[in-house]
């Protein structure tokens, strides 16, 4: 096996490299957000805004991703909106994210002892501010590493643009694999990529898991 | 005692409440004068932590109302704010927010409820903080406090809102008997000061020292209420007579323990 | 709404959709029988005999299972072989739970209370009936949650069948709507189809769970 081929590529996987990682966090950042604001409003919300994002939280779920990228960069076409790859890509992604991030903060929320609510509450604060001040920072020692652990995730899901045409890491393996008809050589690069990714912030989450709860709630400031 | 001249600060009307199946308070009444220190004994189950609750509106009553300092409980005109505002909870659990230091524990409410400013509140804080004994603790975390000392800090809280009328849901309960000293001795000294209490406990001598009233609960009926000095002597009803002669035994028990039980043990 | 594409390529879908289940089912229980033997090697084999475990199982879950797909699809026609796209499709399914499912089991086999195992041996159990007795039912019961969500993502990633034209349930509707154009008839049938899929597994899940949870 000889890997020199790929020397005049570099610049190329580099440049899909960024791409991938710039697909990742823009949908970290756009499924947190979506996320968040679901798992407020189902833990502030009644019970029909409950139940109705409930739905829309599990049907997100289990569609596969592949076919939801598709919804948003086909489906959406037939309507006559037209996204470009990364868009579509972001979107899909995001949405997609929400829903599990949704899930990982409130579960996070809601295993925060009541009483904490019922102390805001007797005080005069309002549920809003409970949950937002006094809840969710509790909470963050248990949702970091889970998050951490979704992004990881994420990045790995983001090859699936690939079905859209961006040009992200797998694409471009997949045209450089063609061009020289060398494909075993060439993925094992772009997963030795993906590899170098995503295994260090493997690692990085039980650190992170045991610094969060020795620390713990001790400290205004968790990250020292 | 009731104070004929004024009116009742707490008024219970009728108030029934049902889990479910399940009724806790079955068609209560009761008045609660200002000034008045009330306490409530009975068994679990009785409903006292219910009633409790339904006056500050953690519960909702399923029927009956409630009315404190002339605000109807639950009714959309009145202002939850102002309505939690007059009335102080302590916890049996504390509950002390766990992300936030002591001194913003006792700042929080008046800061962002009462719209105190920042110095004024903190300076307030402080003052609480000493007047329950733990002034040095104000920049540690709940964490670190023992339960007696968050039980205290829990006390200072209710207090900076300033209420009318302080609820303790069995204060002590979960405190290690060597704790429980310090927190009655606060509770003393705020009785002692005119503050309006409703305490549910089993602390029978602490009852004794302070209570105007001592209520009998029994599955969501008041079965008994009068002075501690005749009720725990000469109970009339047999089902307070009941109840008081287990809890009698189990505090003798307690006292004979504990030692010094509830005589105040200063901070820790 | 032009229904009548759907009605129309039924059959094909409905095989399309026993073709997902076919894939999704073979490598549930090839990856779980290769996540068993991993476990296992790396919870009591010299250091020298794990190293290729935990390197296969670091490799498959820290690379996307698309790129996986793709090495082993085109990879072997440098070597003259060519495996279909199902072929493919169950095999890297197989490894890629397998990967998953081996730190699952790895941890719910360290999940059981290392007190079970002292008083199993203090009344003379032996290992093996220790194991069977003991520590199997109970971490059975701790990893039934995760392993069923694997069940279901398994299903899920099949999809990705339709870059190596596998002739899943995917493959199929995206075929047909290169042909017709049908794409909001199309794409609708597919979502509720998945979710079909996922909800009636859910259901068995949970039936099952149940029937877990009573045994205690």
């Amino acid at each position: 096996m000889d890997f020199a081929f790929l020397f005049p590529y570099i610049p190329l996987l580099a440049k899909a490299t960024l791409t991938t990682i710039a697909l990742s966090i823009a949908s970290l950042i756009g499924g947190g957000l979506l996320g968040l604001t679901i798992a407020l409003a189902r833990v502030l919300g009644g019970q029909g805004t409950n139940a109705v994002l409930a739905v829309v939280v599990d049907v997100v779920r289990m569609v596969p991703l592949l076919v939801q990228l598709l919804i948003w960069y086909l489906g959406l076409n037939a309507f006559g909106i037209r996204l470009d790859p990364f868009a579509a890509s972001v979107i899909a992604l995001s949405v997609n994210a929400s829903g599990f991030i949704s899930e990982i903060v409130r579960g996070a929320v809601l295993s925060i002892a009541r009483g904490q609510r019922e102390a805001a509450l007797s005080v005069g604060l309002t549920p809003i501010f409970s949950v937002l001040n006094i809840e969710i920072p509790q909470a963050i020692p248990a949702i970091t590493p889970a998050l951490i652990g979704y992004y990881i995730g994420l990045i790995k899901d983001t090859s699936i643009a690939y079905i859209v045409g961006l040009l992200e890491l797998t694409r471009m393996g997949s045209y450089i694999a063609n061009e020289k008809f060398r494909p075993i050589e060439t993925f094992i690069v772009v997963a030795a990529i993906y590899f170098m990714l995503c295994f260090p912030l493997s690692r990085l989450v039980p650190l992170i898991d045991r610094r969060m709860r020795q620390v713990g709630l001790a400290q205004e400031k968790l990250f020292v | 005692m009731s104070d004929a001249a004024g009116t009742s600060i707490i008024r219970i009307e009728d108030a029934t409440k049902s889990f479910g199946a399940n009724e806790v308070l079955k068609g209560l009444n009761l008045e609660i004068w200002p000034g008045e220190k009330v306490v409530m004994i009975g068994a679990s189950g009785s409903g006292k932590s219910t009633l409790l609750r339904c006056i500050n509106g953690l519960e909702r009553l399923s029927s009956g109302r409630i009315v404190v300092d002339g605000m109807v409980v639950g009714d959309p005109q009145t202002s939850v704010t102002r309505l939690r505002s007059e009335v102080g909870m302590v916890f049996q659990q504390f509950n002390l927010f766990l992300n936030k230091t002591v001194l913003d524990n006792v700042a929080l409410g008046p800061i962002h409820v009462r719209k105190v400013p920042k110095a004024a509140a903190y300076a307030e804080a402080m003052q609480l903080l000493s007047r329950v004994g733990l002034p040095e603790k104000a920049k540690e975390h709940p964490s670190r406090l023992s339960g007696g000392q968050q039980q205290r800090v829990a006390i200072a809280r209710a207090l900076a809102m300033h209420p009318k009328v302080m609820l303790f849901d069995e204060p002590t309960s979960a405190l290690d008997p060597e704790l429980v000293g310090e927190v009655l001795e606060v509770m003393r000294n705020l009785a002692r000061e005119g503050m309006t209490m409703v305490v549910v406990t089993h602390e029978l001598a602490f009852a004794e020292d302070v209570a105007d009233v001592v209520i009998v609960l029994d599955q969501g009926v008041i079965v008994e209420q009068g002075p501690p000095s005749k009720l725990f002597r000469n109970p009339e009803t047999p089902r307070a007579r009941a109840f008081l002669s287990t809890l009698l035994d189990r505090s003798v028990r307690h006292e004979t323990v504990a030692g010094a039980g509830s005589a105040g043990a200063g901070p820790s | 709404m032009y229904l009548r594409v759907i009605s129309q390529n039924l059959p094909y879908f409905l095989g399309g959709l026993l073709t997902t289940i076919e894939v999704a089912l073979f490598g549930a229980v090839a990856g779980l029988l290769i996540a068993v033997i991993t476990a296992s090697v790396r919870l009591s084999a010299p250091p020298l005999l794990k190293a290729p475990f935990i390197a296969y199982v670091e490799a498959f879950r820290n690379t996307p299972l698309l790129v996986q797909a793709l090495i082993l699809f085109f990879g072997p026609t440098e070597f003259r072989l060519h495996f279909d796209g199902f072929q493919t499709l169950a095999v890297v399914l197989a490894l890629n739970t397998g990967a998953y499912m081996s730190e699952i089991i790895r941890g719910g086999l360290q999940s059981v209370p290392r007190g079970q195992l002292e008083a199993a041996a203090s009344i003379g159990l032996s290992g093996r009936r220790t194991f069977t007795e003991i520590v199997l039912p109970q971490a059975i019961r701790a990893v039934y949650p995760a392993m069923s969500n694997q069940f279901i993502a398994v299903v899920l990633a099949s999809s990705i069948g339709v870059i190596i034209g596998a002739g899943e349930l995917t493959s199929r509707v995206l075929e047909v709507n290169s042909r017709t154009f049908r794409t909001t008839e199309l794409l609708l049938f597919l979502t509720v189809a998945y979710v079909a899929l996922a909800l009636s597994m859910t259901t068995v899940i949970r039936v099952v769970g149940r029937r877990l949870e009573r045994a205690y």
